[in-house]
């Protein structure tokens, strides 16, 4: 296996790797207001991996 | 005709009574407050109305010719209303109206219109997460009229807003009793007497009294004759006096004032007017007064 | 079921404004993909992390496709279950704790509809999740590993979909009887691992549990043959039914205050 074909494989893993942070990150920055200190969310979700978006849509939100 | 009847309504938390032996009537198209100090059982006796909670016992008697879930013809706000936060103000009008069995049509049309009367016109493609306190409560108000209900629950409407809110919310219940009922909560006398024709006294659970306003402001106390008189030993004389004008059954007096008692105001005014006059004494204040509502509401209270 | 149209349709859009519809198949997309690269390239990985000596022979047996699957559903198990216990742990707690059950319930809405209303919203985001997750792993298997067979894949599929909405409608009713939407969570996540591990350890007796359907997926995959799932099957869909009816009465249910 070449390294394109590689890339072809591994280029979706990363697309939804983002689209799940961004959309965490695009989230919190959004919200007036989250459970805890905005910027502790940010390496959470960033460095966390699958684990901490979950974590930050199950727990960060506060109930409006 | 009355929309309902409540007979011995009883509600225990464990073993408190929120509510015992409640008795009350709810009558059509009247504006009646619960009214009672923090703990009297007003909260629980709405929602006991509005169907969130079951009696422990006794019952509520429906008129037969409404539908029998009553949830159809009754609109609630509660004390601290809650919204979706992620619906806007417009939908949220739309849920409601669609959840209450309005078509699509009827929801959108009741809702712009409801929108508008409440002041949100602007507000209406926001989302509710961000509306202020006093918003929300008018959004609240207006999503419980959606369905047109004859009978309309609300609970402290007005004690959270500030005067401007508060205003606002009690000119929307005045417009809107003359087309259905309206049972409110409060704990300010003031705001009861001014949108409400009745009241219902509650104190620690219990039903102490209902009446109409106006009636109860009769009740409340005998009128009496209340007089100052500018100082001086005519005056203070003639103070001494009053007592022995016919029809006079009491006086208590001070220094250069006095109230009287009678039972015949109208005669004996009169008569305490024209011998002020003829002794020539001054007088500071003359007038018929009352006990308020407000201390026959905190006597009755803390009796 | 008066109000169970409106209802699902503010689901539905709950679902997609909270993101709740996207984060959730991500997950079940990322542990999908994930299975058949570690199997692909880790004997690689090792190869070049490690410092090892000249000439050192690397024997890690290459699982068969069906294992590879078989591990994703049991990675499935762990992180993605717990995605969907967090998911839904506040569909009704969070409701009832702010206020806006309150809001649904005075209206004439029977409570079995509003409870329907999310269990119907859950079978469709759990499909979707499951589906993308399963389908993604499928198909990178049958591209690194190689082929697996078909009909055993689907059967798999399907039971362990049953497994996954059983364990979300019990997150419902947990959520219905709790104040507290973490508590429903944990509660519903702790059980069903304790479930899975007394299939387990009692397969032979206690082989119509519903952690049975989870069970029989995994071997079926791997071994390509599956012990009887019928009764787990009728278990479950009978306790799916009573755990809604035990909701609905649950969120009509409510403390002092």
């Amino acid at each position: 296996m070449d390294k394109s074909d590689l890339l072809m494989i591994l280029l979706p893993v990363v697309l939804i790797q983002l689209i799940l942070m961004v959309t965490a990150l695009t989230f919190l920055f959004r919200m007036d207001s989250v459970r805890g200190k905005k910027w502790v969310w940010v390496p959470v979700i960033v460095l966390v991996n699958i684990v901490g978006p979950i974590l930050f849509f199950a727990f960060g939100r506060k109930e409006s | 005709m009355n929309l309902l009847k409540a007979e011995g309504l009883s509600r225990k938390y464990g073993k408190t009574d929120a509510l015992s032996q409640a008795s009350f009537v709810i009558g059509e198209n009247r504006c009646i407050a619960l009214l009672g100090p923090n703990g009297a059982g007003k909260t629980t006796t709405l929602s006991l109305l509005a169907g969130l909670l079951d009696p422990t016992s006794g019952t509520l008697v429906m008129n037969s010719d409404l539908s029998s879930d009553r949830r159809r013809w009754m609109g609630f706000l509660p004390q601290h209303p809650a919204f979706f936060g992620w619906m806007t103000g417009f939908e949220t009008m739309v849920t409601a109206g669609r959840l209450c069995g309005l078509s699509s049509k009827e929801a959108a049309e009741r809702g712009k219109e409801l929108l508008e009367a409440a002041g949100l016109k602007e507000a209406a493609n926001r989302r509710v997460s961000g509306y202020s306190g006093g918003m929300k409560q008018r959004l609240g108000l207006a999503q419980a009229v959606v369905h047109r209900p004859r009978l309309l629950l609300l609970d402290e409407p007005v004690s959270a807003l500030d005067p401007i809110g508060r205003r606002d919310v009690l000119t929307m219940l005045d417009n809107w009793k003359r087309e259905m009922t309206i049972v409110l909560s409060t704990h300010v006398l003031h705001d009861a007497e001014q949108v409400c024709d009745e009241l219902i006294l509650m104190n620690r659970g219990r039903v102490m009294m209902q009446g109409e306003i106006e009636q109860l402001r009769q009740a409340a106390g005998a009128p009496y004759l209340n007089i100052v008189v500018e100082e001086g030993e005519k005056a203070n004389n003639w103070l001494g006096r009053i007592e022995r004008i016919q029809g006079v059954t009491k006086v208590d007096g001070g220094k250069s004032q006095c109230r009287v008692h009678t039972d015949e105001m109208d005669s004996v005014r009169d008569k305490v007017l024209r011998s002020a006059l003829d002794e020539g004494v001054k007088l500071l204040t003359f007038e018929v007064s009352r006990k308020s509502l407000e201390q026959w509401f905190v006597e009755a209270v803390q009796a | 079921m008066s109000g169970f149209g409106i209802l699902l349709h503010k689901e539905w859009r709950e679902a997609l404004r909270t993101a709740k519809l996207i984060w959730l198949p991500a997950v079940f997309l990322l542990l999908g993909f994930l299975q058949p690269l570690t199997a692909k390239f880790m004997p690689d990985i090792l190869a070049s992390a490690g410092n090892l000596p000249e000439g050192t022979l690397i024997q890690i047996p290459v699982p068969t496709p069906g294992e590879v699957l078989g591990q994703t559903i049991s990675q499935f198990g762990t992180v993605g279950l717990l995605a969907v216990c967090l998911a839904f742990m506040g569909t009704i707690a969070g409701e009832k704790r702010n206020g806006t059950a309150d809001w649904i319930l005075v209206k004439p809405v029977s409570p079995l509809a509003y409870v329907a209303s999310k269990w119907v919203m859950l079978c469709l985001i759990v499909s979707i999740a499951f589906g993308l997750g399963f389908g993604g792993s499928w198909y990178y298997t049958n591209l690194l590993i190689g082929v697996p067979n078909s009909g055993d894949v689907l059967i798999s599929a399907l039971l362990y979909y049953i497994w996954l909405v059983f364990i979300g409608t019990v997150t419902i009713m947990t959520s219905a009887l709790l104040r507290s939407p973490a508590a429903a969570a944990f509660i519903t996540f702790g059980g069903a691992i304790v479930l899975q591990l007394v299939h387990g350890l009692f397969d032979n007796k206690l082989s119509w549990l519903p952690s049975g359907l989870d069970a029989a997926a995994i071997s079926k995959l791997t071994t390509g043959s599956s012990p009887s799932w019928a009764g787990s099957a009728i278990v479950t869909v009978i306790s799916i039914a009573t755990l809604l009816t035990v909701a609905a009465k649950g969120a009509v249910l409510r403390k002092k205050g």
